[in-house]
């Protein structure tokens, strides 16, 4: 595989995300003072400063697509913030398959969380249930319920024995609301790994760190990690290819 | 959010999504529905954004996100690797063949080390940056940039 070339950005100049950042207005005064100074010294940056905001002037006159502004307004109509459950399925939740696990006592599973999920596969989408196949290619929507406010992270050892965490993003779990049935933000799509895929579902009272569960399950794939005081939901799935008609 | 708002978010930010969409995706046509997917997630879960970071940085994610996993569909990934070209006109961005194989390593890398990929080789982010959108410390992206290195060491060692 070719290399990638090292950053084209020079030292101290700006990235797209700083210019992105200062045209919505969303540097405080010390960063935009530091972007006002160094574009007017630096030709290399007031020439990206400039396309930009053309750029951005540009794209300002193209009116929202006809598409969006009916979603928008029907969700405005509808009142409400969440999908209904079939604008959900429309919205290609995923449902994840659980199959029960045989008790080795390394898992636990608290009863006051559930981790499930809908499967995307194509254009229909379903609830998944125990002993499901899943295909590469398909979206999985994780959706859970809690009791009691939690703090949440989904990890998974996919059939090549590789350690992810689908969720959340960063480096300590998200906050979980108490609620029932609720979708977590964005889809996450298979690759095409084939073979079982086991998925832990964390559940924490307090916050945790990511790292040092994703370290446990690569040392021990078939361990489910289990910090304490913690609630640990454990699904199975397994990811086979597509066949040809 | 109101309709009017959406449509100021669309004006206001739309440009940056394309563009980034643009660079990672390698199309136009890929890179307008990811723009398209973006904003119905911000009408139909307009929650998904809390307030805990700025617009610019959620969008930001939810772009790479997008994007990321048409990348990783494996019907997409050969289409896209089949119809590679230089794509766009991108005076400062990386090369065409940087971006084709930055496009190969997105598909292939787990997913937290390729949202780093993202931001380290098509955004040209500082670690700072990517520490920002990603609600995390720079020690931990550097310690995911590590990895993202020795993941692509071990993929060249076999192939």
């Amino acid at each position: 595989m070719n290399e990638l070339s090292p950053t084209t950005r020079p030292e101290g100049c700006l990235s797209d995300f700083a210019f992105d950042r200062r045209l919505a207005g969303e540097l405080d005064p010390r960063e935009e003072a530091e972007a006002r100074a160094h574009v007017e010294e630096c030709a290399r940056c007031a020439s990206r400063w400039e396309e930009l905001s053309r750029e951005r002037e540009a794209f300002a006159a193209e009116p929202l697509p006809s598409g969006l502004r009916a979603r928008a307004h029907a969700r405005i109509s509808k009142g409400r913030l969440f999908a209904t459950a079939g604008a959900l399925a429309a919205a290609a939740a995923i449902v994840l398959a659980v199959r029960a696990l045989p008790s080795d006592g390394a898992r636990t599973k608290g009863d006051d969380v559930k981790l499930s999920f809908y499967v995307k596969h194509g254009s229909s989408v379903r609830l998944g249930a125990s002993g499901d196949a899943v295909a590469p290619g398909d979206a999985l929507r994780f959706v859970y319920t809690a009791r009691t406010a939690q703090h949440l992270a989904v990890l998974s050892v996919d059939g090549a024995r590789r350690v992810s965490v689908y969720y959340p993003n960063g480096s300590t779990a998200a906050r979980a609301p108490a609620g029932a049935d609720v979708a977590l933000p964005e889809s996450t799509v298979l690759d095409d790994t084939l073979g079982d895929e086991t998925l832990y579902g964390v559940f924490c009272p307090e916050p945790f760190a990511l790292e040092p569960l994703r370290t446990a399950l690569e040392a021990s794939p078939d361990r489910a990690p289990l910090p304490e005081g913690c609630a640990v939901e454990v699904l199975t799935m397994r990811k086979e290819a597509i066949r040809s008609p | 959010m109101k309709s009017r708002s959406i449509e100021t978010l669309y004006r206001e930010h739309g440009h940056a999504i394309l563009r980034r969409a643009r660079r990672i995706l390698g199309n136009e046509d890929d890179a307008r529905e990811v723009l398209h997917d973006v904003f119905v997630t911000v009408i139909d879960r307009p929650d998904g954004f809390r307030g805990e970071s700025s617009i610019t940085t959620w969008l930001y994610a939810a772009t790479t996100n997008a994007c990321l996993n048409r990348l990783r569909n494996q019907r997409t990934r050969a289409r896209l690797l089949a119809e590679e070209s230089p794509g766009a006109d991108r005076p400062t961005a990386p090369s065409a063949e940087n971006a084709a194989v930055l496009r190969d390593l997105l598909a292939r890398v787990p997913l937290e080390l390729a949202r780093v990929a993202v931001h380290l080789y098509a955004d040209e982010m500082t670690h700072e940056e990517i520490a920002r959108v990603l609600g995390c410390s720079r020690r931990h992206v550097g310690d995911l940039a590590m990895r993202l290195l020795e993941s692509v060491r071990k993929t060249e060692e076999i192939t």
